[in-house]
């Protein structure tokens, strides 16, 4: 037996019986027309979402990987330069 | 000439699948802009008014997924991707060639369909919309007719579970 819902439902999905074909204005033509008689725009590159994202991604990735190597390799204190350094100016202290 | 004879089809098609007179507009004016330009890239292989709904099919659903990306936004889409939620600014959109008694009804189909994902909704506007045979919508979208019927009984069978659920929600309180 058929419910209220049902229907319902069948006159919604019915509801397009009979229906007229809607029609687009009357100006559509000369808009067309103007359209193409109108110099190409200059248009940038543009790179979709995606490509954008795995950009963005990559150069995150090259900072991170920089910033772990330089501080793990990084010189430690008290090195050889650092070594030089304190006895030339010790040196230089007892010449005088 | 051209624009006389399939303004109505392209325009109809349009406004169906974006539910926006102004969007629908614009799309009418690229698709015969595109079509003047390409005309002899055409190959003959199929009919022009294939050709021509293919490229109104294709330049809805640009428009369509652009206002999802603007809506949502391009951290939104990174992280949600393109889910097949619709973006309906328009939930009380009544198509112009409803009849008038069939108009109240007519907005109830129109949010369910919008809620379908984009190959099932293309393929029911295309089918009881526009009234084309099956075999010129496997045609237009570049699929076998045996996955057109497929796609239209899908459709059909999500736009009566949404139904219901509109149903059950307007009875509550009290409107149908």
């Amino acid at each position: 037996m058929e419910t209220n819902k049902d229907k319902w439902i069948e006159e919604v999905l019915g509801s397009t019986q009979g229906m007229a074909k809607a029609d687009a204005p009357a100006a559509l033509y000369d808009t067309v027309m103007e359209a193409l008689s109108r110099p190409r725009a200059v248009r940038g590159i543009t790179l979709p979402v995606k490509q954008w994202a795995v950009a963005a991604v990559l150069l995150i990735a090259v900072n991170i990987a920089s910033v772990v190597y330089f501080s793990t390799h990084s010189r430690p204190a008290g090195g050889d330069d650092d070594m030089m350094v304190a006895q030339m100016v010790s040196e230089s202290t007892y010449n005088y | 000439m051209l624009v006389a004879d399939y303004r109505q089809k392209v325009f109809n098609t349009a406004i169906s699948m974006v539910q926006d007179h102004g969007m629908a507009e614009d799309i009418s004016q690229e698709v015969f802009v595109t079509v003047y330009k390409s005309i002899l890239s055409f190959n003959g292989k199929s009919a022009i008014s294939t050709w021509i709904y293919r490229i109104t099919v294709n330049k809805c659903l640009d428009h369509l997924r652009a206002k999802k990306r603007r809506k949502h936004g391009i951290i939104g889409q990174l992280f949600y991707g393109d889910t097949g939620e619709p973006v309906h600014d328009n939930p009380d959109f009544i198509h112009p060639g409803i009849q008038l008694e069939r108009k109240e009804k007519s907005v109830y189909l129109f949010q369910a369909v919008e809620s379908l994902p984009e190959n099932q909704k293309t393929v029911f506007i295309l089918a009881h919309i526009e009234e084309l045979p099956q075999k010129e919508i496997a045609e237009i979208m570049s699929m076998s007719l045996k996955a057109v019927e497929s796609l239209l009984q899908r459709a059909k069978g999500n736009l009566r579970k949404k139904l219901t659920h509109i149903y059950e929600k307007e009875s509550k309180t009290g409107n149908v």
